[in-house]
């Protein structure tokens, strides 16, 4: 069974078929990438599944169960986290505390045990604390930890996206365009880091435009444009694709 | 001039005290509040009084700000909290203590009704109709007559004595709105420095993301509001019965006014110390005014334009930045 | 019957006046303006000022507590307003802060008694056994004028068009080359001028005090709230509506009649929450 699975999806904005009649399908452990011409609709996919949108049409599978209808928190609680475009933090807060805020999904003790301030309470924030100094390091923001994301260079601020979603345990990661902005040495570690999630047994969802990254990186790429699904495959099939092609140089068919 | 920085929703700021410090403070304070009816002028008793209940109001106003929801029904649940006490003792024959415990959960459960309602809807119309909540309340009183109508209703009985506190004076309430206070200022405290406060900040500053992490926006913001409206809601009830009157015209859009200022005198980062300094400026001022008809709505407006215009931040803030602490100092 | 529904008719077009302004500084400089219900008492003050105090004559006194209204709306815009750059917590503190002070200099010039405008215009006509009272005929021919030149205006003048397109697209307006910091102040300005003109024409009836300010507030949020956001049409239809419930209503259900109001409104945002011709205000 399909980890993450999309049959028929569809969503519209009036008479623009942002998401047109979308069927996918992203198995545990893989690497995918999803590519397309600007406004094909790709992020769009993402606010969909996620649950920031709400699907018109068309079925959103996750381990079989679908997920259309559901609250952003919902799916988030299901084990799928997700990145944004233009990176958002907490801003006003250092590092460290952007990355605990990831943590929330996991944190059980409820309303009371909090004001309260009790033994368990205190037990599970020094877990949470633990854990973000972990992903502090293994995203290589150790040396950023107190400092105020507001003076985070742009590059370092989505690894410490990366980073506060690795906080919350996700099974399925839907990154989209974690490489914009990044120098070539930035982006061979975020990948490299990216692939370490994957032998842990993460599966990675991407949207990306940064052709040659993409491409190394994923060993399945599917291809968007004006909200359907035109291409898929390795990446040197996709790349010799004359549809593909067409779609990004602008050329209308018929 | 960098309104949006300044005037930060969400952000919170620790004024932590060293754990000696902190003692120290304590003590001095609880020995003040047990001494005080003895030392402290009449007057300054009232305004102490006063103090701590604008506090527990701005408190419970902030609370919902930094949820992201700028609310104007503060003195809806004043007014609702006044009479639902009100009307248990003066009409049911209700002793004061329960009345008091009544009046908070009643204020709850208006806010949890009006929450759950209401916060469906963006922020501009989140406005309006906790406006419209609190001014319709206010004239349903008036003009339908129940409740006491217009002329209000008088002459609430006072709690008994305790022991050696008595209520028939000033000590009693002073007393009493300490006590609250207190428990006030923990119970934010509290929340201000756990989980709950974080969360509360990150959906006042990116909702968004904080609902790609698995946070509940609407939960949160409900419960955000239903804590502000059962402090306010106990507020309330000690004026109702600290002045033995109350009627229509005490709540009407100013006492809501006030409560925002007391915040912003303060400071909008700091959940609970803002108020506080904020509410016995106001108080102080307030008491000395009250004279001179006109006088009160000037001054109470031309602070709050002072204030967005020049001190945005709020005075802890400057005063911080002014001794070189915080985070701005920091990086 | 017929004075009431001679009372309802005046009574809707002071709520278009008061409301308009509301509406206009909600879709052009997407405020929730608190200060508008202390334009409407100014109005009434300024008029009685000119009236009694200084003693010009009626059309002057007129003229001159509009024309300083509309000053000082617009200078609250492009002082006050403006400058915060239209966030909103600190603009609804800001403007409620000025409704405050506004209130607080009228109260200590005028004091806090109630005061009755003089009848300028005495008589009345007797049409099938119900009196009107010329005043209010007077100034409901007033009200209704500029209702139409505002409507006039806003379709056919230019800079009205302009007011339009900058509450539709500020950005857009910009680029087109309005000047959009001149139409929001004297969007303001003219707000302010048709809410003082509001209490001015309605004074007759009702006695003014420095308090009414806070209904003035109440009221024209439940028209707009009723008919809509940024639709002038909006701004009419809600009028009556509430117009109706305050007359018709208080004359029926006398001590319920706000909350038939309230209701209105609750159902309105439950069902439609831009209003009846409302647009949605983007944030």
């Amino acid at each position: 069974m399909a980890l993450l699975k999309s049959t028929g999806l569809c969503k519209y904005f009036g008479g623009v078929h942002a998401v047109d009649e979308v069927d996918f399908e992203v198995e545990k452990g893989e690497k995918v990438g999803l590519i397309g011409p600007n406004g094909a609709g790709k992020t769009t996919l993402f606010n969909v599944i996620t649950g920031f949108l709400r699907a018109d049409s068309g079925i959103v599978e996750y381990k079989g169960n679908n997920i259309v209808g559901l609250r952003a928190d919902q799916v988030a609680q299901m084990g799928i986290a997700r990145t944004f475009q233009i990176p958002v933090q907490f801003r006003g807060q250092t590092v460290f505390e952007n990355l605990l805020a990831g943590h929330i999904k996991e944190e059980r003790k409820n309303f009371w045990h909090a004001l309260f301030n009790t033994r368990d309470y205190r037990e599970e924030q020094e877990r949470a604390r633990q854990k973000a100094l972990e992903v502090l390091e293994f995203v290589g923001l150790a040396d950023w930890k107190d400092r105020l994301v507001d003076v985070l260079p742009d590059g370092l601020r989505r690894f410490l996206s990366l980073g506060r979603v690795l906080m919350m345990s996700p099974e399925l990661l839907l990154l989209d365009e974690p490489l914009a902005g990044l120098s070539e040495e930035e982006i061979s570690a975020l990948l490299s880091k990216l692939d370490e999630l994957q032998g842990q047994g993460t599966t990675i969802f991407m949207i990306e435009h940064r052709m040659k990254a993409v491409m190394r990186f994923c060993p399945r790429i599917m291809v968007l444009n004006y909200g359907r699904k035109i291409a898929e495959g390795s990446p040197t099939e996709v790349k010799d694709d004359p549809v593909v092609i067409n779609a990004y140089l602008g050329t209308r068919e018929g | 001039m960098n309104i949006r920085d300044h005037f930060r929703i969400g952000v919170w700021e620790n004024v932590k005290l060293g754990r000696n410090a902190t003692l120290v403070a304590l003590i001095l304070i609880i020995g003040a509040i047990v001494a005080g009816p003895y030392f402290i002028a009449s007057r300054w008793q009232h305004i102490l009084i006063m103090w701590c209940l604008w506090s527990i109001a701005g408190i419970s106003w902030l609370v919902i700000l930094k949820v992201g929801e700028f609310s104007l029904c503060s003195a809806a649940f004043l007014c609702i909290g006044a009479y639902s006490s009100s009307v248990m003792t003066l009409k049911l024959g209700c002793p004061f203590w329960p009345a008091l415990i009544a009046g908070g959960l009643i204020s709850g459960i208006f806010a949890l009704a009006l929450g759950v309602v209401v916060f469906r809807l963006k922020g501009l119309y989140f406005l309006v109709i906790t406006y419209l909540f609190a001014e319709m309340l206010r004239l349903g009183i008036s003009l339908t007559g129940y409740l006491g109508g217009g002329t209000g209703l008088y002459g609430m009985p006072e709690p008994g004595n305790i022991g050696f506190i008595t209520f028939s004076t000033k000590q009693g309430w002073f007393y009493l709105s300490f006590l609250l206070l207190l428990i006030t200022a923990f119970t934010f405290r509290r929340v201000e420095a756990s989980r709950i406060g974080r969360v509360y900040s990150y959906i006042g500053m990116a909702p968004d993301l904080a609902e790609s992490l698995g946070v509940r926006i609407m939960k949160y913001k409900v419960q955000a509001f239903v804590l502000g409206g059962i402090f306010t809601g106990l507020a309330g009830v000690v004026m109702a019965h600290y002045f033995t009157g109350i009627s229509p015209e005490s709540f009407t859009l100013y006492p809501s006014l006030v409560t925002q200022l007391v915040a912003i005198l303060g400071g909008v980062p700091y959940l609970v110390a803002g108020p506080v300094v904020g509410a016995i400026i106001y108080s102080a001022v307030d008491e000395y005014v009250a004279a001179i008809s006109g006088l009160r709505p000037l001054i109470v407006g031309v602070l709050l334009v002072v204030i967005i215009f020049f001190m945005p931040q709020g005075i802890i803030s400057r005063l911080r930045q002014l001794f070189g602490k915080g985070r701005e100092a920091k990086s | 019957m017929g004075s009431v529904a001679f009372h309802w008719v005046t009574l809707s077009l002071s709520y278009v006046l008061l409301a308009m302004g509301m509406t206009l500084s909600l879709s052009i400089s997407r405020i929730v303006n608190l200060a508008h219900g202390s334009f409407y008492i100014l109005g009434g003050f300024l008029f009685i000022m000119f009236l009694k105090t200084v003693g010009m004559p009626f059309g002057w006194s007129l003229l001159a507590s509009l024309v300083v209204l509309g000053i000082v709306g617009a200078l609250l815009e492009a002082k006050i307003y403006r400058p915060l750059g239209g966030v909103l917590a600190p603009s609804i503190i800001c403007m409620a802060g000025v409704l405050l002070t506004i209130e607080g200099i009228v109260v200590l010039i005028f004091g806090s008694d109630l005061w009755d405008v003089p009848s300028y215009f005495t008589g009345t006509i007797n049409l099938d056994g119900t009196v009107l009272s010329i005043e209010r005929i007077v100034m409901a021919i007033v009200a209704l004028l500029l209702i139409a030149g505002l409507y006039y205006f806003l379709s056919h003048v230019r800079l009205g068009k302009a007011f339009k397109a900058t509450a539709q697209d500020r950005e857009a307006a910009t680029l087109m080359g309005i000047n959009v910091g001149l139409v929001s102040s004297l969007s303001m300005g003219i707000g302010a001028a048709l809410a003082g003109l509001a209490a001015i024409q309605i004074t007759a009836v009702y006695y003014l005090s420095p308090f009414v300010s806070y209904a003035a507030l109440m009221t024209a949020f439940l028209v707009i709230s009723l008919g809509g956001m940024g639709s002038i049409l909006g701004v009419v239809v809600g009028a009556f509506i509430i117009g109706f419930v305050d007359s018709f209503g208080a004359l029926w259900v006398a001590t319920y009649y706000h909350l038939i109001g309230f209701a209105l409104i609750i159902i309105i945002f439950m069902v439609r929450p831009q209003g009846i011709f409302g647009v949605p205000i983007k944030d």
